[in-house]
């Protein structure tokens, strides 16, 4: 092997030991033990729950609603792209930007909004807690930003001429979109959905907290098998199948991308919006702008209310009975100290994310030619954890990591670690584009200049990406904040972390709990939001894949 | 001092450069002329050290210099689209060979004002290269390749994004750049006039190989083969047939030669000056049409089938399109071409 080629395995090979260690081992821990219960194959723990009645309702149901959700996401979520695409209007960046709050927002406090706005509290009198509507809404909600940012990216770069073209050419309205726009706009619906698609699959806190007992997803299911039922044999099937279903969503989509790279010419984004005319201009904008209002804001907004609300009017008693362990409360600790846990459980991970994250992405953008499908396929591997669930991540770390040759169950690192894990997609997502879009030409004429390949890194690709890079940074401290999922298996109780303490709080009956709940909701909100602001702060104008 | 001594680089099994071999003396321009696809900017490439040579050696200043690394070669080289550093303003890319190299501060504060001034940017070390228009980029790279005084400039393409007047401007500004500072140059354009108006010397390169070297005046008054005159801008190139001291087209008389030339069928160049049309002239066309080089008019005439001569005119006695005409040629220009290697 030559130097240079040592060189260039070497930032891959880190991410890799990574994964090996903390996803491949622990999955294979769930593999094993699914399909070699005792020591011996045996498939029958799989016959079992394929055709368990109860356990194919629920494989069922992931597959509906995730399919429903999507479809959902895309109807709503279009309209919106076009209007952010190519209309000028007042606080359109800021809206574009705030737009990113509901997706990054923490599951549990989704669920509790939504438990606020049309639970059986509802200022509104619409209780539809544990009917499927409030799963499917929270859904939408969750993944609206994905759809509208980057279909709405693409399509604000897409030039208005070749629409245009097409109509001179004696194209409809319609017809025009059908044949150009939407060939076009193809890629980014695909990446869109299939994202929108996972996510809603693998859905738990959401489907946890609003499902009641009669909606479970699958990753429900292995938590309440592993977690309340002790059935840890069913619960590895049931991850397996997740697992593969996930792998076979992700190998399409590779597939997909690669057969429909299509290079076209963008245009910047200010040369493609135009000011509204007419009163067709002014109804869409109008009734997308009502959709996020009422779809996004409304929801926040009442939680905000929810916790501030006191048997006696307005106070902030919930947030005041923080500071302390009430008698009968869920937690042991000050409901206060979950916060700190998570900021420093966030901080580490933020730190593993970026430092894996960076390294991935090197090894991913520095590949051309021959090596370019090599590339994409360590891109989809990485991507594997974000789409096999938290839960997944979760129950393995439990039934691997806590023996030898690892055992690492007393350790407080496993939470990041698991954290981190569901992060570095999102690094490797903003920072390779970066790094492909620096012009090699640049490192040329550093290198004639006199900069050493080191130097050349330190003064080019480092500063050039250096936004990025925070933005990955921000990206990941906000994941970690509101992770539930693998949380919930890892935290020991003299650790919660905000979601699992906002959990806990939901569980309880009474309206403190469930101001408290809404409290801390709102306090891991704002935490999440100023993560979100800095990254938006210092995000480069580029054309983004969230 | 420049010499490269028969390169050879292959990209995914082909040969994009076979066999080059040329040689710049210290404080010489060579222009390095040849269309698009035939291995000019590889050439670059290969002499800063940015692909590698599967054969051959560049030396600089007697110096072998084929396997140092590119960083340390210490030639410079203007990108065709500049590459600016957009992360950093003009005064930052200009000292950035400076600092990289570990000049101090103030070394490299005075150094960039002075290449600034070179090349008429006086000034304009804060600024955003964003900002610039086409023209202040490529004099900022050029700046930035000047300011640590490499031993060979390389310019790959210098004036080809920029529109006519600005280019003629600019062509002017580097000549007298190029002779006030001494520098060794190579020039890359497939653009004849500029390279004939910059070069000391020239070389024509076509897929990867040399076809053609000499001085401009050289290559103007024997361009050597067909495909080198029809690059350098020449038209008027035909087949023609010599019989003794007769150049035939068509079967008629075109021009007596002075001495005898081979017999047989041949390539000609005709210079345009030396032709006229005369009404008795035995070879007989058709005008096409009327076209200006420089301010001097020109018809084109068709004679027989795929022969056409452009042959200058008065301008108030063109002949109008279709009209039948005939050409004469003066024996002096006259110009035997090889076949194309």
């Amino acid at each position: 092997m030559s130097a240079r080629r040592l060189r260039r395995a070497l930032p891959a090979a880190i991410p890799l030991a990574f994964l090996a260690v903390f996803f491949a081992y622990p999955v294979t821990a769930i593999v094993l033990r699914g399909l070699r219960p005792g020591g011996a194959w045996d498939l029958g723990a799989f016959g079992e729950v394929l055709t368990d009645p109860s356990l194919r309702r629920v494989l069922w149901f992931t597959v509906w609603q995730a399919a429903a959700s999507t479809v959902l996401t895309v109807v709503v979520g279009l309209p919106a792209a076009y209007c952010f695409a190519r209309f000028d209007f007042a606080g359109k960046r800021l809206l574009w930007a705030a737009l990113i709050v509901p997706f990054v927002l923490p599951t549990v406090v989704v669920g509790a909004a939504f438990l606020s706005l049309v639970g059986p509290r509802s200022p509104v009198g619409v209780d539809l807690q544990g009917t499927v509507w409030a799963i499917l809404l929270a859904h939408v909600f969750f993944n609206y930003a994905v759809v509208v940012r980057t279909v709405g990216g693409l399509w604000m770069h897409l030039d208005p001429h070749l629409e245009e073209a097409a109509r001179v050419l004696g194209a409809s309205r319609w017809q025009s979109f059908w044949r150009v726009t939407w060939p076009l706009l193809r890629p980014a619906m695909a990446a869109s959905s299939s994202v929108v698609f996972l996510f809603s699959f693998t859905s738990f806190g959401v489907v946890l907290i609003l499902g009641g007992a009669r909606y479970r997803t699958v990753e429900v299911e292995i938590y309440t098998q592993t977690a309340r039922l002790l059935n840890l044999d069913t619960a590895a099937v049931l991850a397996l199948v997740q697992l593969v279903a996930v792998v076979v969503v992700l190998a399409a989509y590779a597939r997909y991308q690669e057969r429909r790279a299509l290079s076209q010419q963008l245009r910047p984004a200010e040369e493609t919006a135009r000011r509204l005319s007419g009163w067709r201009d002014r109804l869409l904008l109008g009734a997308n702008l009502g959709v996020i209002a009422l779809l996004l804001a409304a929801p926040l907004a009442v939680l905000v209310g929810r916790s501030l609300s006191t048997p006696a009017g307005w106070g902030f008693e919930a947030y005041r009975a923080l500071g302390s362990s009430r008698r009968g409360s869920v937690l042991f600790v000050p409901p206060l100290e979950a916060v700190r846990n998570s900021v420093l459980f966030a901080g580490a991970a933020t730190l593993i994310a970026v430092l894996v994250g960076t390294l991935a992405s090197f090894a991913i953008a520095d590949s051309g030619g021959r090596e370019a499908r090599h590339a994409r396929w360590i891109d989809t591997a990485l991507m594997i954890p974000l789409g096999t669930s938290a839960v997944t991540v979760g129950f393995g770390f439990l039934i691997a990591l806590d023996e030898p040759p690892l055992d690492l169950r007393d350790s407080v690192l496993l939470i990041p670690i698991a954290h981190a894990l569901v992060a570095v997609p999102f690094v490797i997502r903003l920072l390779v584009p970066a790094l492909r879009s620096i012009d090699p030409e640049l490192r040329d004429a550093a290198a004639v200049l006199g900069a050493s390949p080191a130097r050349v890194w330190r003064e080019i690709d480092l500063p050039l990406v250096g936004r990025a890079l925070l933005a990955g940074a921000g990206f990941a401290f906000a994941v970690s904040l509101g992770e539930f999922g693998a949380t919930v298996f890892l935290a020991r109780s003299e650790w919660p972390t905000l979601p699992l303490a906002i959990y806990r709080f939901l569980g309880q009956p009474g309206p403190l709990n469930f101001a408290q709940a809404a409290a801390l909701s709102t306090i891991l909100m704002g935490l999440t939001v100023a993560a979100m602001l800095l990254i938006e702060r210092v995000r480069v104008a580029r054309i983004g894949e969230f | 001092m420049l010499e490269v001594e028969h390169l050879v680089v292959g990209v995914d099994g082909r040969r994009i450069l076979d066999g080059v071999s040329l040689r710049v003396g210290a404080g010489e321009v060579l222009g390095v002329l040849g269309p698009s696809g035939s291995g000019k900017t590889t050439l670059l490439r290969a002499v800063a050290g940015l692909v590698r040579c599967e054969q051959g050696r560049v030396l600089i200043d007697g110096r072998d210099v084929t396997e140092v690394p590119t960083h340390r070669r210490e030639v410079g080289l203007m990108f065709q689209d500049y590459a600016l550093f957009p992360h950093l303003d003009v005064a930052g890319n200009v000292a950035f060979g400076l600092r990289v190299r570990g000049a101090s501060r103030d070394e490299q504060r005075a150094r960039v004002e002075e290449v600034l001034e070179l090349v008429g940017l006086r000034g304009y070390g804060a600024r955003a290269v964003s900002s610039l228009s086409g023209g202040e980029r490529q004099r900022v790279a050029l700046a930035r390749a000047l300011a640590p005084a490499p031993r060979v400039l390389m310019l790959d393409e210098p004036l080809g994004a920029l529109d006519r007047a600005l280019r003629e401007r600019l062509l002017v500004e580097l000549q007298e750049l190029f002779a006030t500072l001494g520098l060794t140059v190579v020039y890359v354009t497939h653009d004849q006039d500029e390279a004939l108006t910059l070069s000391d010397a020239l070389v024509l390169l076509r897929e990867g190989r040399v076809v053609r070297r000499g001085s401009p005046a050289e290559l103007r008054a024997h361009p050597g083969d067909v495909w080198s005159a029809r690059f350098l801008g020449f038209t008027n190139v035909l087949e023609v047939e010599v019989r003794a001291d007769s150049v035939l087209l068509a079967g008629e008389v075109l021009a007596r030669t002075a001495g005898a030339l081979p017999s047989g069928r041949c390539w000609v160049l005709i210079r345009p000056r030396g032709a006229r049309l005369e009404d008795s002239a035995p070879v007989r066309g058709t005008v096409e049409g009327h076209l200006y080089a420089g301010d001097q008019l020109r018809v084109r005439v068709r004679v027989g089938e795929g022969a056409t001569l452009d042959v200058p005119v008065g301008d108030d006695a063109a002949p109008p399109p279709g009209s039948e005409v005939g050409v004469v040629v003066e024996p002096a220009a006259v110009e035997l071409l090889d076949r194309s290697p």
